[in-house]
């Protein structure tokens, strides 16, 4: 009878698996050690213990997960979490994670930085397109990032070139 | 039957649950070259969240419908919860949601890219003249619950809004080929950069669609040949604005087999007929952010089509406009509010069995709206507040308010309840139409029964009473539940007047008089539980429960059949299980389960049912990829649905077709 067929389908065992990653988790470990190997201009910060700002945009798993960083330290400095809900505030960004969500409002939210001297990156979007620096995408079953290697070039940012490396670089020179 | 059925979905979920506990600190300490070693599920693409919404939403992912098989859209929507689909014919469908499922189902509200498809001719959705390519669809909103306030007329059991990709998002091309014993198709579409901030997709796409069979098993003559084209055009002018412009044209070509009353022996006949369509449209949408969090946006659109089917024949033109701004006045508030125009002019032309008392009709709504959405921080909640006022020419201005709130006590959980109202405003025929419904014969004398339309007919009315939830259990591990009650007054009846005798003394015509004494409530629920078993396998539970108990206020020897028409018609129980497997990374495996209770009218019955869809997708290389889909597998040909009028009834094959897509 092909309903028990189907069942038995649906009952495959799959126990090979042993855990499943949180992908926003991952994303987030991600995101941080980017971070890690990024090196801002030496005027970026005051004072040795001001804080560095990784800012967020939306409201995705992301966006949440990234509390999760907030007790590390990035270029020496302690992360401070910020969701600017103020134009100004932006300014303070020292990291700018957009929620792919957020796609049209991409090139408004860019213009509200200092491109230059942030760590902009986004989710598997056509960010690219409006100057963004860092995307997440998958590939192969593993999660990669890519570097707009224009927009690198033109800020003051510096990759170690370890990141470099790992990163998929997309000249997105038009 | 249904503890058997309990028992084997129960069984299909047991296999043995592997979780993993949160981990992004333990992540965060790895370093890159571990972190890429990471294997990640493609069974979801994307992360998710609980929405927080005041409402019952469900949102059909482009994986879903890529998934699913989806030729179109109401096979998209198929084992959403709360959804019924079934499928009439080859070409047609009934689709609502929360009961009253027709062809003609009206309280739904049909949205493509904010365009509103509902048509006032008789109400309801022409489901078939909606053939877009499945790949550019982005996602299907799907609200259950009224959404009158900020959606608008007719949004009374729900909300189906389907969303097109951005020009932007595909670029490249897509050419894709399918054929089976039911269904063969061809499609193809180039998207590109027309300048650095200018976006163009175009696309063709045609199918045709094979006979069903009747209920003893014989060829019926309603296939269809379906044609469809259309583009859009995504502009970013600068940082704020944006500006879209799409349109499609579409041209059908099918065949019905209509079942229709006569006045001589035997009294009824089947008859073959053509139905078809000629229609198209186009628009444009702008938007521009005002702020962070300040949005306006404006949108035109002009629709027309050219419809004619066995029993009559129609063209409309539709012109709409809307603007709408969204700002946070104060901290907390986020305030919506806008307004709308839309007219429509239809000329009909009626044959003996369907006639409009006019040739032309008109239609105008206008609209005014606003909502406000506060936010109480300290205590994880928001209240909405908001109501619209609208205008149509049949029965004048009427208020839709609405007020819904919702808690999020934790990350893992959110609490939501709702009180809204909703109109069904009246469809032309229901105010102006005739309708010979059927013959039945006395002592060799033939007795007519018409069915006329009411120039008083007053908006059904729907008052919502919601309540649901949606917990995280664990990590792989969701729940999505909503409750309802619904109050229906001045619902669609009818009553028998004094028959008399035709013109011409051959026959007498029992005139039955539409109107609005029908009341009542309807209550159920929904359960959805999503299931990430492994990182390669997933599954979807879905139950749906609807009980409706209607009564007339002017009860009389027609009440009991109207009643059960919405009563006994509707799925008083629908359960489905989707299992998709990630075979190895390039092979993806659907199996879809579902069962429909029965459905009755009239003398008419269809047994409850277990059927399965399937579907084996292989991504051969980066360019190609391969598919093969079967639906309802379980039986040779079932009937989908009992109509009310016209169409004799058809049985759904077996379909099985194979699909091949190449990308560029």
């Amino acid at each position: 009878m092909p309903l028990s067929l189907l069942l038995m389908v649906l009952c495959i065992p799959y126990s090979a698996f042993a855990t499943t990653h949180s992908i926003s988790s991952l994303k987030v470990a991600y995101l941080y050690n980017i971070a890690k190997f990024t090196q801002w201009p030496e005027d970026t910060w005051l004072a040795a213990d001001s804080p560095f700002y990784f800012c967020s945009y939306g409201s995705d798993d992301i966006v949440e997960e990234l509390q999760t960083l907030q007790d590390k330290t990035i270029a020496g400095h302690p992360v401070r979490l910020l969701q600017p809900n103020q134009e100004v505030d932006f300014q303070l960004c020292n990291a700018f994670y957009i929620d792919t969500d957020k796609r049209t409002r991409y090139r408004y939210l860019l213009s509200l930085i200092n491109q230059q001297r942030v760590l902009t990156i986004s989710d598997d979007g056509p960010f690219f397109d409006y100057g963004g620096l860092i995307n997440l995408i998958e590939k192969d079953q593993r999660l990669r990032f890519e570097v707009n290697t224009q927009q690198l070039a033109d800020s003051q940012l510096k990759f170690s070139s370890k990141l470099l490396q790992l990163a998929i670089l997309i000249d997105s020179e038009r | 039957m249904k503890a058997s059925l309990a028992s084997i979905f129960l069984f299909a979920l047991i296999p043995s649950m592997v979780m993993a506990e949160s981990e992004s600190q333990t992540l965060s300490e790895l370093d890159f070259d571990e972190l890429m070693q990471l294997k990640i599920t493609s069974v979801s693409k994307k992360s998710e969240k609980l929405s927080e919404a005041a409402a019952a939403v469900y949102v059909v992912t482009e994986d879903e419908i890529r998934r699913s098989g989806a030729t179109n859209i109401p096979e998209a929507l198929r084992l959403v919860p709360g959804v019924d689909v079934a499928q009439i014919d080859p070409n047609k469908w009934a689709v609502s949601i929360r009961g009253f499922t027709g062809r003609f189902a009206n309280k739904l509200l049909v949205l493509i890219d904010g365009r509103s498809v509902y048509t006032p001719t008789f109400s309801g959705v022409n489901w078939e003249y909606f053939d877009y390519l499945m790949p550019d669809i982005a996602r299907i909103e799907v609200i259950r619950g009224p959404g009158a306030t900020l959606w608008g007329a007719n949004a009374v059991n729900g909300i189906i809004n389907i969303i097109t990709r951005e020009a932007g998002e595909n670029p490249g091309g897509l050419l894709s080929v399918s054929a089976g014993n039911e269904y063969k198709g061809a499609a193809i579409r180039q998207g590109g950069e027309v300048s650095e901030n200018m976006q163009l997709r175009v696309y063709a796409k045609g199918k045709s669609l094979d006979e069903s069979v009747n209920t003893s098993g014989e060829d019926q003559d309603n296939g269809g040949d379906y044609l469809q084209t259309g583009f859009r055009l995504d502009m970013q002018p600068n940082d704020k604005q944006s500006l879209t412009f799409q349109g499609d044209l579409y041209r059908d070509d099918l065949n019905e087999e209509v079942y229709l009353p006569s006045l001589e022996a035997p009294y009824s006949s089947i008859v073959n007929g053509d139905m078809g369509a000629r229609g198209g449209n186009v628009g444009v949408n702008w938007g521009m952010l005002t702020g962070l969090d300040s949005e306006v946006t404006a949108k035109f659109n002009y629709e027309y089509y050219d419809h004619h089917e066995t029993l009559f024949s129609e063209s409309r033109d539709t012109f709409n406009v809307e603007l709408q701004q969204q700002f946070s006045p104060f901290k907390n508030h986020d305030l919506i509010w806008g307004g709308g125009y839309r007219f429509s002019k239809n000329n009909f032309t009626s044959s003996q069995y369907v006639s409009l008392e006019n040739v032309r009709g008109d239609s105008e709504i206008w609209n005014l709206f606003v909502q406000d959405s506060i936010s109480f921080p300290d205590q994880n909640m928001t209240l909405t507040l908001g109501t619209k006022l609208e205008n149509n020419n049949y029965t004048g201005t009427e208020l839709q308010p609405n007020i819904r709130l919702a808690w999020v006590p934790s990350e893992k959980i959110t609490w939501w309840g709702a009180i809204s109202r909703a109109n069904r405003t009246p469809s032309r025929a229901d105010v102006e139409s005739t309708v010979f419904t059927s013959v039945i014969e006395q002592n060799g004398f033939p007795i007519v029964s018409k069915a006329y339309g009411n120039k008083d007919f007053k908006s059904e009315q729907l008052d919502a009473y919601e309540l649901g939830t949606r917990w995280k259990l664990l990590p792989q591990l969701s729940l999505d539940l909503a409750l309802y009650y619904n109050e229906y007054e001045n619902l669609r009846s009818s009553s028998r007047g004094n028959p008399y005798l035709s013109d011409d003394y051959t026959y007498l015509i029992v005139p039955l008089y539409l109107g609005n004494s029908i009341g009542g409530h309807s209550k159920g629920f929904e359960l959805l539980m999503n299931w990430q078993a492994t990182a390669r396998s997933r599954y979807r539970f879905v139950y749906n429960y609807l009980d409706i108990d209607l009564s007339d206020n002017e009860d009389n020897d027609t009440s009991s059949i109207i009643i059960s028409l919405i009563e006994d018609r509707a799925l008083k129980h629908q359960v489905s299980l989707w299992g998709a497997f990630d075979l190895s990374p390039s092979v993806e495996l659907d199996v879809r389960l579902y069962y429909n209770a029965e459905r009755s009218w009239n003398e008419e019955k269809i047994d409850a049912i277990v059927d399965a869809d399937l579907r084996l997708g292989w991504q051969a290389t980066q360019a190609l990829s391969l598919s093969l889909v079967g639906r309802n597998l379980l039986h040779s040909a079932e009937q989908g649905f009992i109509t009310e009028a016209w169409e004799s009834a058809s049985e759904i094959e077996r379909s099985v077709f194979l699909n091949a897509t190449l990308q560029w």
